[in-house]
């Protein structure tokens, strides 16, 4: 047994005692990462139901999780829920899709024409730094309280830093590989097709992610300011009829959502990113 | 090696125009290179040699002078041409397959027939077994075997070589002279080396040009005739009696000693 290579596979997928100590170790460690995680939420949330019980804090003012968890069954037992998360992430995911596209096409126009590029540069850089929101009237008057206008900001919010962003990497594409695919006879579309995208993918997708969030936050600034319909809608109007809990059940549903966002664009990362992959 | 004439160039001249002003990086320089001939250029660096293989290539056109091709004038990036760089720029988001099988592609060869022809050559040249690997995961000199493989792949005459062994490590950059020359001679390509490194010139090559510095003219030529017993190779090329001798001559005539180091 002790002449046996190190190299056998035990049981438990380890090549040796050590291996397996170390394999075990770096288990322990994950778990309490996530156990620690765990009973910080139960403990927040058992301090927080605590503490409005015995009145240590105003329920009125900050709500309490049982009557959160009781405005969530009533939500979605009548169906309100439902068809407010539809609205928001509707909003939010036609603002990213369309912010993205658009930023990406007006991108590679200006990769194609740099005399459009040097012209444009100013208008870009000041309507980048336009504070968005502050375009929310504006649309609301053209569009009228509509999606439409919500969508629309969601569009904005997006669009200036993806064309920015996409527009450089689109420039850094690296000389010599334009090269080597020019003595092969490219054309420039095929040049852009070939180098000129393929090697902006990783901006890109980095883009993708501050974009959903950032579309997210125009869908729900829109919905403040204009909707009658959305988590942001639900929270102004739970703020004017003062139910903290309606507030504090769309506000955790909000959350959730902004993370799932996140997480399944994140998800696009390793399918349009493989060879990043290690 | 009296074949026809595969290259000609008749007193090229390139001037680079930028904000700056003018910079004048070739001045009537003449070349020919004959068909199946291994031709080294060597010159002090910053000379003008990769000008000169941008024009050969077509993507630059010279400022004064012709250059043929087959006795063709070059308008532009020509299927006869083909290149290897210093760097292998393989494309990190493609698999080695999907590299080598890029000139095909843009040439618009079909895909199957493309990955029939890349997936042979890349098996010919000791890379089966790789084709779904990315770059990555390869060592430098299998980088450059699959960069070969891309240039061969849409089968050019001419190979323009510009200092494709530099960026490797000594023991790699012998083994990979010797098979790239062998490839070529096997395929009968005429090639164009572009190098600083005057061993490499001489061990690999038929004739060596040396160019003066900036602006690069043509100061000697070098018909390189070896001693050595079996066939011809970069390795026993070293040990030839001769090779010392006509590497001393390229370095004075680059006069590396006397330049100063700026």
């Amino acid at each position: 047994m002790s002449t046996a290579p190190s190299r056998e596979i035990r049981a438990d997928g380890a090549v040796s005692e050590r291996h397996a100590l170390f394999l075990r170790a770096l288990r322990r460690r994950q778990m309490s990462v996530v156990a620690v995680q765990i009973l910080l939420l139960v403990g927040f949330l058992a301090l927080w139901q605590i503490g409005a019980s015995l009145r240590l804090v105003d329920p009125f003012i900050i709500s309490q999780p049982t009557a959160i968890m009781q405005k969530l069954v009533e939500l979605t037992n009548d169906g309100t829920l439902g068809y407010h998360i539809a609205v928001t992430v509707g909003e939010t995911l036609v603002g990213f899709a369309l912010g993205t596209v658009l930023g990406i096409v007006i991108a590679a126009m200006l990769w194609w024409w740099d005399f459009l590029s040097d012209v444009s540069d100013p208008y870009i850089v000041v309507l980048n730094a336009t504070p968005k929101m502050a375009l929310g009237p504006v649309f609301i008057i053209w569009l009228g309280a509509t999606m439409t206008a919500v969508i629309a900001l969601a569009i904005s919010i997006s669009l200036f830093v993806t064309i920015l962003s996409v527009y450089s990497a689109f420039r850094q594409s690296d000389p010599e590989k334009l090269i080597v695919v020019r003595s092969f006879g490219a054309s420039k579309w095929q040049q852009f097709c070939k180098v000129v995208f393929p090697q902006a993918v990783p901006t890109i997708v980095a883009t993708l992610k501050v974009n959903i969030g950032l579309s997210l936050i125009g869908a729900i600034v829109g919905e403040f300011l204009a909707a009658n319909a959305g988590l942001g809608y639900l929270i102004v109007y739970g703020q004017n009829i003062f139910n903290m809990s309606l507030v504090m059940t769309s506000l955790m549903i909000l959350t959730v959502i902004a993370g799932l966002m996140y997480y399944a664009v994140s998800m696009a990362e390793r399918v349009f990113v493989p060879w990043q992959r290690k | 090696m009296s074949g026809r004439e595969r290259i000609r160039g008749d007193g090229l001249s390139y001037t680079y125009v930028t904000r700056a002003g003018e910079t004048l990086a070739l001045k009537d320089l003449d070349l020919v290179v004959r068909d199946g001939e291994f031709c080294s250029i060597v010159g002090p660096s910053g000379c003008g040699k990769s000008t000169l293989l941008g024009i050969i290539s077509g993507l630059l056109k010279p400022t004064e002078g012709e250059l043929l091709l087959d006795g063709d004038r070059v308008i532009g990036p020509d299927g006869r041409v083909g290149i290897l760089l210093q760097k292998d720029h393989l494309f990190e988001w493609r698999t080695v397959l999907e590299n080598a099988e890029l000139g095909l592609e843009i040439r618009g060869m079909g895909t199957a027939e493309a990955r029939r022809r890349a997936q042979q050559l890349l098996t010919n040249y000791g890379l089966g077994g790789f084709e779904q690997s990315y770059p990555h995961q390869l060592s430098g000199g299998m980088r450059q075997r699959v960069a070969l493989v891309r240039t061969l792949a849409t089968d050019p005459n001419i190979l323009l070589l510009d200092e494709p062994f530099s960026a490797l490590d000594y023991q790699t950059k012998l083994i990979l002279e010797r098979d790239v020359l062998r490839i070529i001679r096997q395929n009968r390509k005429t090639a164009l080396l572009v190098t600083h490194d005057i061993e490499e010139a001489v061990s690999m090559s038929d004739r060596v040009i040396v160019l003066s510095g900036r602006p690069a003219q043509v100061r000697s030529v070098y018909e390189i005739a070896l001693t050595v017993g079996e066939e011809r190779d970069p390795l026993n090329s070293r040990d030839a009696p001769e090779f010392r001798a006509y590497c001393k001559s390229i370095w004075k005539d680059l006069d590396i000693e006397h330049r100063t180091i700026s």
